[in-house]
Order: C-alpha cells, then sequence, then structure tokens
C-alpha cells in the first residue's frame, strides 16, 4: 500500500545531510561564494557521505540506494549551500545518461573516473549541443549528449571553455564550454520511453537542489517575518504575507512531493518514470523561482543586500532553473508524451 | 481636450529627448552598467561620463524627475508622462546608471512639492547650471526599523534657536554619498505619527552628518545606496521644506506621500523598461537560435506573447497614473496600481526571456541575469507591492489602517 515514509538508509543519510548543512554549510556559504568553492575539509567531509555515487551501481563505486536518496541528499545539501553542490558532486546529473547506456562497461568507466574525483562526466540536454554551460574551470573529459532519437558521449577533455558566470553558483565555478570540435566517442539509439527516463532523472537533480534552496529560502523569510514589527504586527501576520507564505509552503511541499515519487517510480522501474519526473522537476522550478521571489520580498530592502542569504538563493535559484536546458526545454519534452501518458496510479 | 484614450502619441520634444536617452543608452548606460555589475562597486561621482552627460543637459531631470514649468497657459505640459517614457528608455540600458546620473534624483520631489518657492530656487537652481562640476541629490525616508511602516521613523528633530538638531540613523539612501544635500525626513514627536514629520535639506558637509555604510546589492549596482547617521546634525531653520507653518493637519506626510503620487509611476516604467529589455533578447534569440518549426518554438513564441502584453499594459498603467497628475487630477490611486502591478509582472517577464534562452541565458555577457537581479529591486523601493496593495485596498474597499 502506499507508504510515504523513508527508508531507514536513507532517512539516516538525510538526517546526517540536514546537520552537515546547517553544521558546516549554511553559516560559510557567503564564504565559499567569495572564494569559488567548498574547502579541502568540506568536499572530503562531502566525499565521505558517497553523496555523488549514492544513485551508482556499487561495482562503478557507488552506494547503490537509487534516485530517491540521491534527491533526498541533494535537497538536504542545497538547504546549507547550494552554489558548491554543482561542482562538488563530481558524477551529478549525467548518472542518468550513464545508467541507461546501451555500453554499461564503458559507462562504467566514465562514472568510476567521476567518483574517484579523476573525470568529470557532464550531461547536455539542450537542443543547440554546440556550447553548454557546466559547473568547473575547465572543460569536463566526458560529456554525454541527449537528443530525441538517443544518447551520444563526447570527449570534451581539450573542448575550449571560457569563463561564463551565472551570477550565482559561484563556488562551483562555471564555464562555456564550445562543443563545436568535440569527437565523439559513441552514439546510440535510444527507445522513446528511455530517453524519457534519461532525461527525467536528470532533472531531478536540479529539482532536489532547488527543493533545498527554496525550503532555506522561505524557513529564513518566515523567521524573519515572525520578528519584524510592521504596522504593529509581525510582517508574517499580514494577512496578506500569511497567505503567500502559505502559498509557497504549499507549493514546496507539493513539488517535494512529486520529485520524491517520480524517484520511487525510478527505482521501482515503472513505465513513463521520466515523464512524470520531468514533470517534477517543473514544479520545483515553479516553487523555487516563487519561494525564492518571496524570501527577498519578506525582508523588504534588507532582501536585496549581503547582510542576509535572501539575495544568494534569489539568484542561485534561476541559475539552478537553466540547468540541463532549463524549464522550456522540460516543457517541450513533456508536450512529446502528455496525451497517452497513463495515470501513474489508477492505470 | 485629447485624452490619452483618444491619442497615444508622443509629441516631436518628447521623441527628440527620447532619441537621446536611447543613443545615450547604447553608448554609455548599456556597457557601464555592465561594468560597474562586474566590478560591484558604481561609477565614481568623477567618471568623464557624469561630466559630458551633464554638461548635455540630459542628466536626472531629463532622465527621472522632471522639473520643468508648467505650460503658460496652464495647459498641462505632460512633464510626468515625458518623464515616464524617458524612465522607461534609460532603464532599458540600464536602470542602476540611470539612477545614477547627476540631478536632484528622489531629492527632487520633496523639495518640488513641499519647499517654498524661495527654498526651491536656492535648492533646485544648483542643478540648471551646467557650467560647474556635476551634482547629486538624495533622498532619506527608510531606517533600520522603519521603511514600509514609515510612520515609525524614530530620527528626532528638536528645534534650537534659529537651528533644528536632527539625531538618527538613515538607511538605503541611494546616491547620499555623493549628495550635495538629501531630502530627510524626520519626526518631531513620534506619539503624533505621521502628524509629527518634518523634511529637511540637510546638506553635504554639515557637521555631525557621516555616511557609514554603502550596502552590497544584489543588482542595481551602478549607484551606491548608503547609510548615514545624524548626531547632533544642526541644520538651519531655513531649511525646512515649507517652513514650520506647512505642517499643520500632517501636511509633513501628505508631501511625501504626494511626491510618492510622481515617483510610483516612474519606479514602474523603470520595470517596464526591464522587461522590453529581457523581451528583446528573447525576441532575438528565438530569430536566431530556435527552430523553425516545433514545440519549442511554440512555447517560446506564446511566452513572447505574454510577454508583450504584459509590458504593454503595465506601461499603460503607468502612463494613465502620470498623465492624470500632469492633469492635477488625484492620482494616488493610479500610481499605487502601476507600481503594484509593473515590478513583479517584469521579473516574471526577466523569468521567462530565461526560460526561451535556457543555458545561454545563465552566462553574464548575455546580460539576463543581471536584469533578473536589477529588476527584482522595484518591488522593494518606494513601497513594496504590499504596501501599493494596501493603498489601493484601502480605496477601493475601506481596508481599515493597522497599527
Ligand atoms: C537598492 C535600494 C535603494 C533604496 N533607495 C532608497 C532611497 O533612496 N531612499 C529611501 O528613503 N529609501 C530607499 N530604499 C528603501 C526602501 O524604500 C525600503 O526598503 C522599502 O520601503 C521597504 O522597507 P523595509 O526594507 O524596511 O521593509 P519592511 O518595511 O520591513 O517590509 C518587510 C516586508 O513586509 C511587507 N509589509 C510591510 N507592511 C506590510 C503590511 N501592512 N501588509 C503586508 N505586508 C507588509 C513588505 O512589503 C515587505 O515584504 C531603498 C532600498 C533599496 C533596496
Amino acid at each position: 500500500m502506499i507508504d510515504f515514509s523513508l527508508t531507514d538508509d536513507i532517512g539516516a543519510l538525510e538526517a546526517e545531510l540536514l546537520r552537515f548543512a546547517s553544521n558546516q554549510l549554511r553559516d560559510r556559504a557567503r564564504g565559499f561564494e567569495a572564494g569559488g568553492g567548498w574547502d579541502a575539509a568540506t568536499l572530503k567531509t562531502f566525499r565521505a557521505f558517497g553523496v555523488a555515487g549514492v544513485d551508482a551501481p556499487e561495482s562503478w563505486g557507488g552506494v547503490d540506494l537509487g534516485a530517491l536518496a540521491k534527491v533526498v541528499a541533494l535537497e538536504a545539501i542545497s538547504r546549507g549551500d547550494a552554489g558548491g553542490i554543482v561542482a562538488a558532486d563530481t558524477a551529478g546529473p549525467a548518472t542518468a545518461a550513464a545508467l541507461v547506456c546501451p555500453d554499461q562497461t564503458l559507462a562504467a568507466r566514465v562514472v568510476t573516473a567521476a567518483l574517484a574525483g579523476e573525470n568529470r562526466a557532464a550531461l547536455v540536454l539542450a537542443d543547440q549541443a554546440d556550447e553548454a554551460w557546466m559547473p568547473g574551470s575547465t572543460a569536463p573529459a566526458w560529456t554525454w549528449t541527449s537528443h530525441s532519437g538517443g544518447l551520444r558521449l563526447l570527449d570534451t577533455a581539450g573542448c575550449a571553455a571560457t569563463l561564463a558566470d551565472a551570477g550565482a553558483l559561484h563556488a562551483s565555478g562555471g564555464v562555456a564550454v564550445d562543443l563545436s570540435g568535440a569527437e565523439t566517442v559513441a552514439e546510440w539509439t535510444l527507445d522513446p520511453e528511455t530517453v524519457a527516463l534519461l532525461r527525467g532523472r536528470a532533472r531531478l537533480w536540479p529539482a532536489a537542489v532547488l527543493l533545498g534552496v527554496a525550503t532555506a529560502s522561505l524557513d529564513y523569510g518566515m523567521a524573519y517575518a515572525r520578528e519584524r514589527v510592521v504596522m504593529g504586527i509581525p510582517v508574517a501576520h499580514h494577512q496578506g504575507n500569511a497567505f503567500a507564505i502559505a502559498e509557497a509552503a504549499g507549493m514546496i511541499e507539493a513539488a517535494r512531493a512529486s520529485v520524491r515519487a517520480a524517484a520511487v517510480r525510478i527505482d521501482q522501474a515503472m513505465s513513463w518514470a521520466g515523464v512524470w519526473a520531468t514533470l517534477a522537476y517543473l514544479d520545483a522550478v515553479d516553487a523555487a523561482l516563487h519561494a525564492t521571489d518571496l524570501g527577498v520580498q519578506l525582508l523588504g530592502g534588507h532582501g536585496y543586500v549581503e547582510d542576509h542569504p535572501a539575495e544568494k538563493w534569489f539568484r542561485e535559484a534561476r541559475a539552478l532553473t537553466q540547468l540541463l536546458g532549463g524549464r522550456q526545454s522540460a516543457i517541450a519534452d513533456a508536450a512529446e508524451y502528455v496525451l497517452d501518458l497513463p495515470d501513474p496510479l489508477l492505470a | 481636450m485629447k485624452t490619452i484614450e483618444s491619442t497615444l502619441e508622443l509629441d516631436q520634444r518628447t521623441r527628440a529627448v527620447l532619441e537621446q536617452v536611447r543613443n545615450l543608452g547604447a553608448s554609455h548606460l548599456r556597457p557601464l552598467g555592465l561594468q560597474a555589475d562586474r566590478a560591484g562597486a558604481p561609477l565614481p561621482p568623477d567618471h568623464p561620463f557624469f561630466e559630458m552627460v551633464w554638461r548635455s543637459g540630459l542628466a536626472g531631470g531629463a532622465l527621472a524627475a522632471p522639473e520643468e514649468e508648467e505650460g503658460g497657459d496652464g495647459a498641462p505640459n505632460y512633464r510626468h508622462v515625458r518623464g515616464c517614457v524617458l524612465a522607461e528608455e534609460a532603464s532599458y540600458w540600464d536602470r542602476g546608471v540611470a539612477v545614477s546620473l547627476p540631478g536632484p534624483g528622489l531629492g527632487g520631489p520633496p523639495v518640488q512639492l513641499m519647499g517654498t518657492p524661495a527654498q526651491r530656487e536656492q535648492f533646485l537652481s544648483i542643478f540648471r547650471d551646467r557650467t560647474g562640476p556635476p551634482l547629486w541629490a538624495a533622498f532619506a525616508m527608510t531606517e533600520p526599523g522603519a521603511g514600509s511602516d514609515v510612520a515609525r521613523i524614530e530620527t528626532r528633530c528638536t528645534k534650537d534657536g534659529d537651528h533644528w538638531v536632527l539625531n538618527g540613523t538613515k538607511m538605503f539612501s541611494s546616491n547620499s554619498k555623493r549628495a550635495r544635500w538629501v531630502a530627510v525626513f524626520a519626526t518631531a514627536d513620534r506619539a503624533q505619527g505621521r502628524a509629527g514629520h518634518r523634511a529637511f535639506v540637510v546638506e553635504s558637509g554639515t557637521p555631525g552628518f557621516e555616511v557609514i555604510r554603502v550596502e552590497k546589492k544584489m543588482g542595481v549596482r551602478a549607484y551606491e545606496t548608503c547609510t548615514f547617521v545624524l548626531q547632533d546634525c544642526r541644520v538651519p531653520a531655513g531649511n525646512l521644506l515649507g517652513g514650520e507653518e506647512y505642517y499643520g493637519e500632517r501636511r509633513g506626510f501628505k508631501g511625501a506621500m504626494a511626491s510618492f503620487n510622481a515617483t510610483r509611476p516612474v519606479i514602474a516604467a523603470n520595470a517596464v523598461g526591464i522587461a522590453r529589455a529581457a523581451a528583446d533578447i528573447a525576441r532575438d534569440f528565438i530569430h536566431d537560435e530556435y527552430p523553425r518549426t516545433g514545440t519549442r518554438r511554440a512555447l517560446a513564441l506564446e511566452r513572447m506573447v505574454d510577454m508583450r502584453r504584459a509590458i504593454e499594459r503595465s506601461r499603460l498603467l503607468c502612463l494613465r497614473a502620470a498623465w492624470r497628475l500632469d492633469r492635477g487630477e488625484p492620482n494616488a490611486l493610479e500610481s499605487s496600481l502601476a507600481k503594484m502591478h509593473a515590478p513583479p509582472v517584469a521579473l516574471r517577464a526577466v523569468s521567462m526571456a530565461f526560460d526561451i534562452l535556457g543555458e545561454a541565458g545563465i552566462r553574464r555577457d548575455r546580460l539576463l541575469e543581471k536584469l533578473y537581479r536589477d529588476v527584482k529591486v522595484l518591488d522593494i523601493v518606494e513601497g513594496t507591492q504590499q504596501v501599493q496593495r494596501l493603498i489601493v485596498a484601502r480605496r477601493l474597499v475601506g481596508l481599515p489602517s493597522q497599527g
């Protein structure tokens, strides 16, 4: 029967990561942003949790806890600092491509190297694949590119990478990589459902990070709004704000439910789970853009300046929603399938 | 008399200035705005650009707070409508640099509306003489503990002989560090709430007036926004705007509110300008990089339709509010409607443009991510969206005041 509880393993991982986020990331996030990355000790602790490979098979150096564990872990960390997670998670959304790659030996090689911190792999879902934004300061060794007919693996080690400041996520760096001259290592045709799975699963990565950012922003805004008195009562008690907070909380809760449900469906290999993941991503994008806007607004002018983290989350949400082709590409994908998409529960 | 419903054309004079602003925008506002944003610091007051623009006569007055006199025959000269059109255009190129331009800025309206003729002459005429170095003025209402709730300002003013003594802290006062003077709101008696408000011109160099901090802002970095303290700051009695007799019947507060009726449509027009800049980026991107047919194009075009609708209706709200003011009609409701509507809609428009660009949108050289940071401030300054809703609701359905 339906059960929303997390398994013991995933629940314990979430609890530990929430502690890591609040004790080691949250108060230092500004410093990470200014310094251009998490420091070595923080990265070491992060690696010890095995988050990057939490959804990769053990034989690839992963933990094999599946897609649900990954989204739970990413959200927890992002409540502390989403700015560095894009680079710190060396496997990132690209694992979604490796997992469906027909050549599992090659896929294993790519992911194993990424998890060992030797070679990064990136994934590009954008339609124009001549150029892509990626974390880091150099081009990744490998880049998966996904299109409607299948999957391609490019050798991008030698590609030109120019600094591309996203106005956010500075603790992850950021480069525009020129893919036009990249050599194709291999290319595969995939059936439509597998393509949808790859793309949807990959999108759960930014979706989970966005949930963390949205939650952090709303929590902070609520705490501030309960304290700050304007026109005789706390900001949060003015009905207009109370309703807006309730609305944002509802959007986040609903988006979290969709993201986790999509991850569970992927873990259980349910049909068309990838399309549900893409739809869940859209929920997370909407919730995060809404919540981080409100997060600034609740603080008024104080939300616009660096004294408070609200402005950082505002910037981060917008930058994160651009990863993997962004909202437009997700809607276009979903539109391909939406007419014949069976009800996931009742069908 | 023609109304905006019957004619929606700009006059020759406005077109001519608009053209000047457009040229200045492309040649200077946009590149300098990007430069200041990257550097995270405003352009210094001695930047040659300010000198150039000051001499050209375009600065401040023409772009932000027009102070031309009424037409001789008593007919409205549509200076606020013109102000909105120009504010939109300047902001299209760069809102931060537009605010940084020399001129009375937000300090102008209180002096214009509350000052005696002699005070208007004393404090505003300096901006007409363009032979000297560029000059700025600023406006300071907000305090650390009082932003939306202007009635709760704590900066005290006490009469002492032929001076007033000011004590308090003002926050988020834009351009105040470089200002020749700042229009400062203080309270003579907190117990009286708004009725206790007094407005002063505090000139730079007055002992006890000290800028202590420049804010680190998420966007609009081309102008500086400051915190300053007033510590036993003695201001000549002649700098009390309107003189003491002016302050019967809460006129101090009413003066501040009247100045918002002039400035809110301008801020809303700034939002329209930014939305338009984002829409143009999206349009060019669709032309250059989108497939000619298919779902993606259809989706992008749908968003373009939304953007164009949002821009035009927001613009019309701004122009209507300004037009009523130009005709001497009450416009508090209309200016709040414009200010309530345009900034959040503009943020959504920038967001839609982002969707259209996808990953390309996060690269700073594409400008869009800067617009996303810049536009947000417009939902905060001159009364937040929530405060505008309160004003509108009070006027429409008699929502009672709280606190
Ligand atoms: C870049 C920048 C430039 C600025 N320039 C100037 C300047 O030149 N001069 C100047 O005087 N000020 C300036 N300001 C200040 C600006 O006007 C204030 O920040 C603004 O009025 C909001 O006040 P606050 O920041 O204190 O927020 P608060 O008043 O504390 O508001 C916090 C939140 O509560 C909401 N709220 C308040 N009252 C109500 C209510 N009754 N019902 C529902 N919600 C409510 C607000 O909308 C906001 O969301 C500037 C601010 C910025 C960021």
